[in-house]
């Protein structure tokens, strides 16, 4: 009986993990990190000169 | 039908009235989503070019809403250049450009209106990668040759996703 229940123990165990796991490869960027992702004028390269960065506010839609 | 342009660059700029049966179903759900952008101006000499911008847009939200919006965009741009095709109207060219393997799925079209002497110029690429779409829109208001070739827009795209991946990974590590 201990050792069935062992068993179960390790597949609740392992199936949470992995629920885990998947949660976080799914994980949607925060507004920080895609800020942070955008380009810079540099990194675009030629001679593009940055003119805005940032959320878009709803007064700008 | 095909949008007109204003619609074809509306997804990263401002709220217009739809104009075709496809924008409704998306263009609602693009101006609920919280865009981050980024625009630039390219400044010339050349007396032959009006403007030139570029736009990258990043918006993020559940998986299945961000590629569902994704389909029905590139979904609705193939749908105008398969339009293009069989009724090409004068003055209004438009062809899909080819773009490397960026994201998870990708689709890019290069729009022209006007003629030779008068013509606005719209590169128009839009990438899923996981759950975050990326825009880039290419813009030359001009009446001689491009300033940017396809391919230098095509390696801004690669840019702004490979920073977009490294950034991503790194907030996870």
């Amino acid at each position: 009986m201990t050792s069935r229940l062992r068993s179960w123990a390790s597949v609740v165990l392992v199936a949470g993990l992995l629920l885990v796991a998947c949660g976080g490869c799914s994980e949607s960027p925060t507004g920080e990190q895609l800020a942070g992702s955008l380009l810079t004028a540099d990194e675009v390269g030629l001679q593009w000169q940055a003119e805005f960065s940032g959320a878009l506010t709803d007064d700008m839609r | 039908m095909c949008p007109e342009a204003e619609s074809v660059v509306a997804p990263i700029g401002a709220g217009r009235e739809p104009s075709g049966d496809w924008n409704a179903d998306w263009q609602g759900a693009l101006h609920e989503l919280n865009w981050h952008m980024a625009v630039f101006a390219l400044p010339t000499t050349r007396s032959d070019v009006g403007s030139v911008s570029l736009t990258e847009g990043l918006v993020t939200g559940d998986l299945e809403e961000v590629s569902s919006i994704y389909a029905a965009l590139s979904g609705g741009y193939r749908l105008c250049l398969e339009l293009a095709d069989e009724q090409p109207q004068p003055g209004h060219d438009v062809e899909e450009l080819a773009l490397p393997q960026v994201g998870d799925e990708r689709f890019g079209w290069k729009l022209s209106l006007g003629d030779e002497r008068d013509r606005w110029d719209i590169r128009w690429i839009l990438v899923r990668d996981g759950a975050v779409l990326v825009a880039i829109e290419e813009n030359e208001v001009l009446t001689g040759e491009n300033l940017l070739s396809d391919e230098q827009v095509v390696e801004i795209v690669e840019k702004a996703c490979a920073k977009l991946s490294s950034r991503v990974a790194d907030s996870r590590a």
